[in-house]
């Protein structure tokens, strides 16, 4: 029975999900009872895998595993999720918080896949849910990245299916053993740029990035880190992925653009800081890495829902809404790895053991592009605290957007007091996948 | 010599303490805690509080003023209580923090920190009362400014490099976006500079911290751990320079000094007391806490550098404060000064020069703030800061003028002040190895006296200028802010070892010579002596 409660996360998220898409259909549920709903049973599923997922075992022969990585990311997405079924303003159908309680699915089923196959299905579950929401939304950008994602996760599939083949099994305990071809590693790292590429496209997605990009990127750290004690080829490609994703996130940041351009610019600029701690190779690179991930994610995923729309700019913008403000810089200093929040603390961490590795450029190149991104985010706050919004707009802020603002601020500053249990949490996650 | 030790006293703590008032009176295990998120936790606080059409500005700086002043009156009883004999950390607090990484919550300050930590509180108040001029965005000025005062207390606090690249990191975006929001004209080229500056130092610092962690084998980040590290002499040396670079951002030293002149020039007086106060004096207490105790052989060898970066400084400060036609810039440039007799002081590795440079880092930051919140006060009040329109403003504006005055000798270091002790050592106290640059500083500093002179004359005594526009003398809370700022120079400067009953009972203050001796003297203690000595 105590193991069967190990997918009790899992079953929640799945009942939350149906009741949000079929109960107002079948008559069942009120529409506004909904987001209430499942923001409990999504804090339900949350507070069960933090209570019973600390046991390591195995499930459905070997599909699903039960480790301390899976117990770190399913809690760093259930968290995600939770700020943003708390943060957003629902419509009363449900079907778009269905098809987000959906993604989060596929995440959970990403964390805790025990082979290939359930990565790849996880992540295209997280995928083709992510789209049908862009859909509703806005149906000409769905179409432009269904052709994307649909290449994209065939890509995956096939590079999978070749490491899977040349490994002799597409089970990760067998991988780290059997992979021993050298074919087998540049496979390995096209499947890898082409999940990165994947999270960069959705991180940038509009709406509901964050989940998708949730589960691609514990689909990166958990594959990468299964396969980091590999070989040579790591330790020059992956460098380079981080280094590339820093150089065009201090460029981009700098060149400006729209108000909430800047969060995916200081966010892009975390990935690649969290590939840099893949590219360390050892237990605690990794460790930091997941640390860092976990508040990116919080950090990404709150930061828009907190910001709202902002037809009028960010000029003036805490004149409108103190919450909206306070949320919205805590999430975008956090992602640009600003002092004192979590985001520094995971970005210094992975620093810390880049240079137990001697990536010494690396950790320079990083502190240069924070540096830049530092620039373009205080000409930003500068515009949110200190501009005037130019002409009298109201108070614009929702109590959904004053939910989201404090909610996000206080997870994000929550998350760096508590660093010590949830480094501690990361460092086991990243021993989980046979790093030392 | 024999006036300069009579008004000194002897450095040397007595070997029969007496305590004075305070100790045990007030005891608890979180002072340091207390002292860096209090303020934090309050500006944090004010910035949700609904503030409607500025509602509530003045009850805002009420809170601000009354935060600083609580936090004065613990960083008063942690001088107070401070134990004079023990080169150890006071009131320790470590806890595990990250410890697979090797952090901790590791807190603790000696005699080197308390006194200032006693100057950041006194700043800090200072800083407030020079900031109630401020109408625009009050809420969000003194939530900055709560800000600020949080992360220097959590640098001169922290005992783990992992804290302290924080709090060093956290403290720059506030001090950029009080400058970008408020002051003069050319303030957003000031803050732009600042963050600039800023940057650069903390990526210097956190390249330190790193390599520091990485040559020693990735286990701590705690200080008692990495400064106890035996390095090779190139890797010091390395260290050395990062660090130089971190304090030249800081306090400033050429050729890192191209933000001093528009941050104080265009700034608040409250901010620019702030900066030149406390926030500029983190680069030096950072060479004392990670160079010169930590790194011998590096500071060895990069002595001379920092000697003749001093130097230069002085110079360049004292040439400049003869060329400008601008008050604010000519206060800009004196807050340069300090800096540079610090780093002497630092660079002569003795007893005395350091003891010399930790009182010239905390008097030279009094004298720095002082003149450049007297210059700025003057300016506003003068609605000019050219000086060529200003002319007889000792007979419009008498308060200020006197202020001015004084602050300009506190700045050269005249007896009386305590800045004179601070120089007066650094300079006794590198002469034996570094005589060149003692000589240039010493003309640095005439020249300094002689700018300020001509200047003076310019602008307190000459002719009132017909087009000259309206001047007002200062307001109360503007007598206020700067007279605090002399008195605690003049107590110091007059009391270096406590003020004493009978010649030989210490009542109130044990004395800030006394305070910083015996940890000073620690750290040199792995020196070989100078020559001579």
């Amino acid at each position: 029975v105590r193991q069967a409660l190990l997918v009790l996360p899992e079953a929640l998220v799945a009942l939350a999900a149906l009741a949000c898409l079929f109960g107002r259909r079948l008559h069942l549920l009120r529409s506004e009872w909904l987001p209430a709903g499942a923001a409990v049973l999504v804090l339900a599923a949350l507070a069960a895998e933090l209570a019973v997922g600390g046991q390591i075992a195995s499930l459905l022969g070997g599909g699903f595993g039960q480790d301390r990585f899976a117990l770190f990311a399913k809690a760093a997405l259930l968290l995600t999720a939770l700020l943003v079924v708390v943060a957003t303003e629902w419509e009363g159908s449900g079907v778009s918080l269905g098809l987000t309680l959906i993604a989060l699915l596929g995440g959970l089923v990403v964390a805790s896949a025990g082979d290939l196959v359930g990565i790849w299905a996880g992540l295209q579950l997280a995928t083709v849910a992510s789209l049908a929401l862009l859909g509703l939304r806005d149906p000409a950008a769905a179409r432009r990245l269904l052709p994307v994602a649909g290449g994209l996760g065939a890509l995956v599939a096939i590079g999978m299916a070749m490491v899977a083949g040349d490994a002799g099994s597409g089970q990760l305990a067998t991988l780290r053993t059997g992979l021993t071809q050298p074919l087998a590693l540049p496979l390995a790292m096209a499947l890898l740029l082409v999940v990165g590429a994947l999270l960069a496209q959705l991180a940038e997605g509009p709406w509901l990035g964050p989940l998708a990009a949730g589960a691609a990127g514990i689909a990166l750290l958990k594959f990468a880190g299964t396969l980091a004690a590999l070989g040579s080829a790591w330790a020059v490609l992956l460098p380079a992925l981080a280094a590339a994703a820093m150089l065009v996130a201090a460029l981009g940041a700098i060149a400006g653009g729209p108000a909430r351009g800047i969060l995916g610019w200081a966010g892009l600029l975390q990935l690649g800081w969290v590939i840099a701690g893949v590219a360390g190779g050892s237990r605690l690179a990794l460790g930091a890495s997941l640390f860092l991930f976990g508040a990116y994610l919080a950090a990404s995923a709150a930061g828009p829902l907190a910001l709202g729309d902002t037809p009028h700019g960010l000029a003036g913008l805490a004149e409108r809404g103190v919450a909206r403000a306070a949320g919205f810089t805590v999430c975008l200093l956090s992602l640009a790895g600003v002092p004192p929040l979590a985001g520094f603390f995971g970005e210094f961490a992975v620093a810390s053991q880049l240079v137990r590795g001697g990536f010494f450029w690396l950790v320079a190149l990083g502190f240069f592009s924070s540096a830049v991104v530092a620039f373009a985010v205080l000409r930003d706050l500068r515009l949110a605290y200190l501009a005037s919004a130019g002409e009298v707009v109201g108070p614009s802020q929702t109590g959904w957007l004053v939910a989201g603002g404090a909610a996000s601020a206080v997870v994000l500053v929550a998350y760096t007091f508590l660093a010590n249990p949830i480094s501690g949490l990361a460092v086991q996650g990243a021993a989980a996948l046979g790093l030392r | 010599v024999n006036l300069f030790l009579a008004v000194a006293a002897s450095p040397t703590a007595s070997p029969t303490p007496v305590s004075p008032f305070g100790p045990t009176i007030i005891h608890f295990n979180f002072l340091l805690s207390t002292l860096i998120w209090a303020p934090i936790v309050v500006g944090l606080l004010l910035a949700t509080l609904p503030n409607p059409r500025g509602r509530f500005d003045r009850t805002i700086v009420q809170i601000a003023f009354w935060t600083n002043a609580g936090l004065a009156f613990l960083t008063l009883v942690a001088y107070n209580q401070a134990n004079l004999f023990s080169s150890a950390p006071q009131y320790e607090e470590n806890l595990p923090w990250m410890p697979a990484l090797g952090v901790n919550y590791h807190l603790g300050v000696d005699g080197v920190t308390i006194p200032l930590l006693f100057l950041g509180s006194i700043v800090g108040v200072v800083a407030v009362l020079a900031s109630t001029g401020i109408r625009e965005r009050v809420r969000e000025y003194f939530v900055l400014l709560l800000l600020v005062e949080g992360t220097v207390n959590g640098v001169l606090c922290a005992r783990d490099m992992f804290l302290l690249v924080t709090f060093w990191g956290a403290g720059v975006l506030p001090v950029a976006l009080l400058l970008a929001g408020w002051g003069g004209p050319l303030r957003r080229l000031a803050a732009g500079r600042y963050l600039a500056y800023g940057a650069v130092g903390t990526a210097a610092l956190a390249a330190v911290a790193l390599i520091l962690y990485g040559t020693t084998g990735g286990i701590s980040f705690d200080f008692d751990f990495l400064v106890h590290a035996n390095l090779d002499t190139r890797l010091q040396v390395l260290i050395g320079l990062l660090l130089l670079v971190v304090a030249a951002t800081r306090l400033p030293l050429v050729p890192l000094h191209g933000w001093a002149r528009d941050v104080f020039g265009e700034a608040t007086p409250g901010v620019a007391v702030l900066v030149a106060g406390i926030t500029a004096r983190l680069g030096g207490y950072l060479l004392i806490r990670l160079l010169v105790a930590a790194q011998h052989d590096g500071a060895t060898v990069l002595a001379p550098i920092l000697a003749f970066l001093s130097a230069a400084t002085v110079l360049y400060a004292a040439v400049m404060m003869l060329r400008t036609r601008d008050l604010r810039r000519f206060g800009a440039y004196g807050a340069l000064i300090p800096g540079g007799v610090f780093g002497l002081g630092i660079a002569g590795l003795t007893a005395l020069g350091l003891l010399g440079a930790v009182l010239q880092l905390i008097a030279g930051g009094l004298a720095a703030a002082l003149i450049v919140g007297a210059t700025a006060t003057i300016s506003e009040r003068a609605q000019t800061r050219d000086m060529a329109l200003m002319g007889g403003l000792a007979s419009r504006m008498p308060k200020l003028a006197w202020l001015l005055v004084l602050a300009g000798l506190a700045m050269v270091g005249v007896p009386g002040f305590a800045s004179f002790i601070g120089e007066a050592f650094s300079l006794f106290g590198a002469f034996a190895t570094q005589p060149g640059a003692v000589f240039v500083i010493g003309a640095g500093l005439a020249l300094a006296l002689a700018g300020i002179a001509i200047t003076f004359q310019r602008v307190l005594f000459g002719p009132v200028r017909a087009d000259a526009p309206g001047a007002s003398d200062a307001s109360l809370q503007e007598m206020w802010y700067l007279g605090l700022m002399v008195g605690v120079l003049l107590w110091w400067g007059i009391f270096p070892s406590g003020p004493k009953l009978g010649g030989s009972v210490t009542i109130f203050d044990e004395g800030v010579v006394n305070v910083i001796n015996n940890s000073s003297a620690d750290i040199m203690s792995s020196y070989p002596p100078a020559p001579g000595q």
